[in-house]
């Protein structure tokens, strides 16, 4: 449905988007990550044909998007990340609006309005002003408006954005359904609810496409180290090391130091060894707290991307020590929510602990003044 | 067509919904109905040339300042809050959009212009009756004429991010225009015949009294009229156009 | 990378800038070619912007584009009023005649404040003054300059106070009072009598597109004025009036050249002090004969002289008997009493009464109430004319007048019942002749003769007063016939009592209450309505 080769896009002598080529099926639906800058929105914009590509080709459904721009617009749903709607307007208005624009008939135009907003949760809500709404009220409406024509493809900016934890579970429900028979766009900075909705992960990282896959692809490709945590009251650290380095499979063993009466340990390994490690235990007599494999999640990755950070040179930022965790938010998801809520909304197994996936923050750069970042932030920052 | 109708209902309806626009329609009455009571007891009861002396003075201070502040939200405030994204996202083409604010934006003009046609009526029903014919053209000259300067509020609104600016911006423009044959005929030297020749082809006063002032209806002063409102509009969609190729 | 970037932004902003360039030159172009060919259609119910056919076929028929230059400037109170109601009908008549005709009317509106562009295309011109619509060709060869008080529009200018008298003498509005009954301490109002915007367009039209221009010969030589001269009795203004309306002035002296100039319209012969050569009076006769038109003013020494072969014998075969004696009329003093006995009595204005009604040289002016004005004039008898045609009174004085005669070569200026008579005196006379020579078009022309009963009724101290005869006399003798009957306008007038009837208070009502209330009470149920 949607095809994109070299697709290059400059502004000034900033490249936003630096010759991507992807494809999407019918019926695909494809998450876009990337941090802010990423080019994610400027991408999504060549593809409505908001914006021209500096060089490249795009077609969709088909059509190119610069010779045939008509025929797409008429294919396509796009949802920008600011949702666009008359705030002096009733929601049946603004969606009697969309109906006209499309060409729909009355009658037509009514029937749908009344699906998609009962679709969107928002079928009560008919009568009421947009500008009287919620942000997540919003929201819902902008994706009813984008609806409306019933399109075959459908391009969401940020469509979670602003919205709580319950709200989430419902436009991913929503999204999901809608990926029946659609092909589905849809970008976030978000990691978790994008790995939730999406089978397939497109990571954009300074304007080039940084992977393309399935999100268990993405962690085979980008992640090599697993390890299983084991915390436990021990009466000799070194003597502990020393044996769990013994279990077969083990390569090496780190001890992290006391949490509480508790020691902690990350046993690296290729293979799942809490097996081997819960029977040493027992045999010693060591009272455990926690035993669990981790396997480097896909925000670890991405955020180790978006920082330039190799993971396997930098296994140690990955498995820093907990005590920043409740300081240090992930900074590059500013507009997050704290990620455990995000996480328990979202129904992503809470495996990892949070702090494990919450970035040193002294390795960490400060985003915001990257060189890389302050040319795009024109299109993708907008209030 | 079609879509260039949605795009005028919705342009109008959203004038309308803003109680800006009850205001200002209420002041033009009011605006409008002291000059006519004023003329019409100077000139000792002279309905035509009250109604007149409309179309000669106050008319021009209220294009000035009127589409100025109809147009300066349309699209300023549209790229700011994504609405034109979505506009120009949407299966219409650019022209439609701009065509159908620029019309929604002289219909609220002719609207509030059209209180001197009630002001005829109000003389009518009080036992004197107006040269319609006159006064009808009178009507259309100033709705052509308000077409042109909410065509320029387009462009200031186009070219400028935020609506006071752009209000600023167009007020600013449509007093120049104003003052253009004025200037022109100040000109010295060189400049005089060149400043004569543009000054003749752009003076909207000199268009305006020459026909529609007067009650004739003359096809060279209706596509003056047409011509720049349709200029007008063409750099709005260039502007908003490279503004999209600037990024 | 970054040489990418500028180099698409120029070419983009290139491509833009050309787009709008061409734009540009298409909408200029576009307003051109919608004045080149274009409709117009009249939809008033007045009908205020349909010349009448007679003027619109005058306009068509123009063989160049005439320039209409305007110079105003307003008047001051109490005349802003007139002032303005004035000038804006004419602007429009000369606007809608634009408009109509673009191609063959240049309409150019002096900006009043603008002094410097003024005087400039005034010199241009050859004229100065303020409130004149000058007409002319696009080359300047021929014009004709309109007053705008005076010619386009007749105002009866009530009773100006001396102040307001003197302003409109400085504004250059003359016969603004009727020194017979004028009170200088007392104020009337003026107000406008006529507007002829249309018909002075229309005849100006004509004068300005006629082929040629008609050559007017003064004779010289004979001791009469000059006609580049400007002592109070010399002929300067009327050589430059004449010249401005779109005549050409020379100098003939039959002393050099005997013969008539081929091309010769008008002969003047004014105040000659001496008498001709001999032949040249019988060389005049027969160019009259010949359909050729001669204006005539005695001096008053040839009158009194009795010359012979000057211009009062001239005349005199005419029927045109200049009689010895000034005419005199009694001043009418501040009681309204007579006053004889004053050198003024010699000086008379002569009003409508004066003036033939049935004559086309006079008639405009008696119907524009034009007075004209007579100092140490002679008078005319009726004599027989000697061939055949017609011979008319134009301008007499009124009965009371009586020609003082000179008692030891001085004037008393009182009536002296024994020796003079008092009698409505003829002061201007026209003969017109039956015979003539048939003309290009095949008409006959036939000749002209007007006879002034003084030479100083043209001159330079009477001449802003006397302007408008003598230019209809030299108008009327080339048969130069501009006088267009327009039929006026029905005044789109559709007045609201507002005196008598209670339509100001329900209108005041209606306008400031109830339509802005209207507004904003539907504004407040929309507001109340869409709360939530």
């Amino acid at each position: 449905m949607i095809s994109v080769s070299h697709l290059v896009r400059r502004f000034g002598p900033f490249t936003a988007v630096d010759d991507i080529s992807f494809s999407l099926e019918r019926g695909e639906v494809v998450g876009f990550l990337g941090p802010n800058g990423a080019g994610k929105t400027t991408t999504m914009r060549m593809l409505t044909g908001f914006l021209p590509a500096s060089r490249g080709k795009i077609e969709v459904a088909g059509f190119d998007v610069l010779e045939r721009s008509l025929e797409v617009r008429r294919k396509l749903g796009y949802l920008p990340e600011a949702v666009p709607l008359y705030r002096e307007h009733r929601v049946e208005e603004m969606l009697a609006f969309q109906a006209r624009l499309h060409g729909l008939s009355r009658a037509d135009g009514k029937r749908r309005a009344d699906e998609v907003l009962a679709r969107v949760g928002m079928g009560d809500r008919k009568r009421s002003l947009i500008g009287k709404l919620s942000k997540g009220q919003r929201q819902r409406v902008g994706l009813a408006v984008a609806l409306l024509p019933d399109p075959e493809v459908l391009i969401l900016d940020e469509p979670t954005s602003g919205l709580d934890p319950l709200q989430r579970i419902e436009v991913r429900n929503l999204i999901r359904e809608l990926a029946a028979n659609r092909t589905v766009l849809l970008s976030s900075h978000i990691l978790p609810e994008i790995e939730a909705v999406c089978p397939r992960l497109i990571v954009l990282h300074k304007g080039r496409i940084a992977a393309d896959g399935t999100s268990d692809d993405l962690v085979r490709e980008l992640g090599r180290e697993t390890f299983v945590a084991f915390e436990a009251v021990v009466p000799d650290a070194a003597e502990a090391v020393r044996l769990l380095s013994t279990l077969p499979g083990v390569d090496r063993v780190r001890d992290n130091g006391l949490v509480g009466i508790h020691r902690s340990f990350e046993i690296v390994s290729n293979d799942d060894v809490r097996e081997d490690v819960g029977a040493l235990a027992a045999a010693k007599g060591w009272a455990a707290r926690e035993l669990s494999w981790q396997r480097p999640t896909l925000e670890q990755l991405f955020a180790r991307l978006a920082l330039g950070l190799d993971p396997a040179d930098a296994p140690d930022a990955v498995a820093a020590p907990a005590p920043a965790a409740s300081v240090a938010q992930p900074t590059f998801a500013e507009h997050a929510l704290p990620t455990l809520d995000a996480n328990l909304a979202l129904g992503v197994p809470a495996e990892p602990k949070p702090g494990s996936y919450n970035l040193n923050p002294f390795v960490t750069p400060p985003p915001a003044e990257g060189g890389a970042d302050d040319g795009d932030g024109v299109c993708e920052d907008r209030p | 067509m079609r879509s260039f109708l949605a795009i005028y209902r919705r342009e109008l309806a959203g004038l309308f919904l803003a109680p800006l626009a009850w205001i200002l329609l209420c002041v033009t009455l009011f605006y409008n109905g002291f000059f006519f009571l004023a003329a019409l007891e100077q000139s000792g009861g002279n309905v035509n040339a009250s109604l007149g002396y409309l179309h000669r003075g106050p008319l021009w201070y209220l294009v000035a300042f009127l589409p100025p502040l109809l147009t300066m939200r349309m699209i300023s405030e549209e790229t700011r809050s994504g609405l034109l994204e979505f506009l120009l996202t949407a299966p219409v083409s650019d022209t439609a959009v701009m065509i159908g604010k620029l019309a929604a934006a002289t219909s609220f003009m002719a609207i509030a212009w059209s209180s001197v046609l009630v002001f005829g009526l109000v003389v009518q029903l009080l036992g004197a009756t107006p040269d319609w014919g006159q006064l009808c053209m009178e009507w259309l000259g100033a709705v052509f004429v308000s077409g042109l300067f909410s065509a320029i509020g387009l462009i200031c609104s186009a070219l400028s991010g935020t609506p006071l600016l752009a209000a600023f911006l167009a007020i600013l423009s449509n007093l120049v225009l104003f003052m253009v044959p004025t200037g022109a005929r100040m000109a010295r030297g060189v400049l005089h015949e060149p400043a004569l020749w543009i000054a003749d082809r752009i003076d909207v006063r000199a268009h305006f009294d020459g026909s529609f002032q007067t009650g004739a209806l003359d096809s060279s002063h209706v596509l003056f009229f047409v011509v720049w409102t349709a200029l007008g509009v063409f750099l709005a969609v260039r502007i908003v156009e490279s503004r999209r190729w600037m990024g | 990378m970054s040489g990418f970037g500028v180099k698409s932004r120029v070419s983009i902003g290139l491509r833009t800038g050309l787009g709008v360039a061409i734009a540009l030159v298409i909408a200029f172009l576009a307003v051109d070619l919608a004045r080149w060919r274009y409709f117009r259609v009249d939809l008033s119910l007045s009908g205020r912007n349909t010349l009448d056919q007679s003027v619109i076929d005058i306009i068509d028929q123009l063989p160049e584009p005439v320039v209409v230059d305007v110079f105003l400037r307003p008047l001051r109170y109490p005349y802003d009023g007139i002032s303005a109601q004035i000038a804006g009908r004419t602007l429009e008549v000369l606007r809608v005649a634009q408009e109509s005709r673009r191609n063959q009317i240049d309409l150019r509106v002096h900006d009043p404040n603008d002094i410097e562009t003024q005087q400039q295309r005034q010199r241009e011109l050859g004229i100065e003054g303020v409130n004149l619509v000058v007409f002319s060709n696009e080359s300047g060869t021929r014009k004709s300059v309109q007053t705008l008080y005076g010619d386009v529009a007749v105002v009866d200018w009530g009773n100006p106070t001396r102040e307001l008298y003197e302003y409109l003498s400085q504004q250059g509005i003359q016969g603004t009072v009727n020194p017979n009954t004028w009170r200088p301490n007392e104020f009337k109002p003026a107000q406008v009598a006529s507007n002829r915007a249309e018909e002075v367009l229309a005849e100006a039209l004509l004068k300005v597109s006629s082929a040629t221009a008609p050559r007017v010969y003064f004779s010289t030589g004979q001791g009469e004025p000059s006609i580049d001269g400007e002592l109070p009795a010399d002929l300067a203004r009327l050589r430059m009036t004449l010249e401005s309306d779109g005549f050409e002035v020379e100098a003939w002296d039959p002393a050099r050249t005997p013969e008539l100039p081929d091309d010769c319209a008008v002969l003047a012969i004014i105040g000659a002090t001496q008498s001709f050569p001999d032949g040249t009076l019988d060389r005049i006769r027969e160019f009259v004969t010949g359909g050729g038109r001669v204006l005539g003013a005695p001096a008053l020494t040839d009158v009194e002289q009795g010359l012979e072969g000057g211009v009062a014998a001239y005349l005199m075969g005419y029927g045109m008997v200049a009689e010895s004696g000034i005419v005199c009329e009694p001043l009418i003093g501040n009681g309204g009493e007579r006053i004889y006995n004053s050198p003024n009595c010699a000086t008379f204005m002569v009003g409508e009464t004066g003036l033939s009604a049935s004559h086309p040289l006079t008639e405009p002016l008696r119907r524009r109430s034009r007075r004209l004005r007579f100092h140490l004039t002679n008078a005319f008898r009726r004599g027989g004319l000697a061939t055949a045609g017609q011979l008319l009174d134009i301008v007499t004085s009124t009965p009371d007048a009586w020609q003082d005669l000179a008692v030891r070569g001085q004037y008393d200026y009182s009536f002296d019942h024994r020796t003079e008579t008092r009698d409505r005196r003829r002061l201007a006379m026209v003969a017109q002749l039956a015979s003539g020579t048939p003309g290009a078009d095949g008409e006959i022309q036939q000749g002209r003769v007007i006879g002034i009963a003084s030479s100083l009724f043209p001159s330079n101290q009477l001449m802003d007063v006397n302007r408008d005869f003598l230019l209809n006399a030299f108008n009327w003798m080339t048969a130069r016939e501009h006088r267009v009957r327009v039929s006026p306008l029905p005044a789109s007038m559709t007045t609201l009592d507002l005196a008598r009837s209670s339509a100001l208070p329900k209108l005041s009502w209606t306008l400031y209450l109830l339509l802005p209330g209207l507004c904003v009470a539907v504004g407040a149920v929309l507001a109340w309505r869409r709360r939530n």
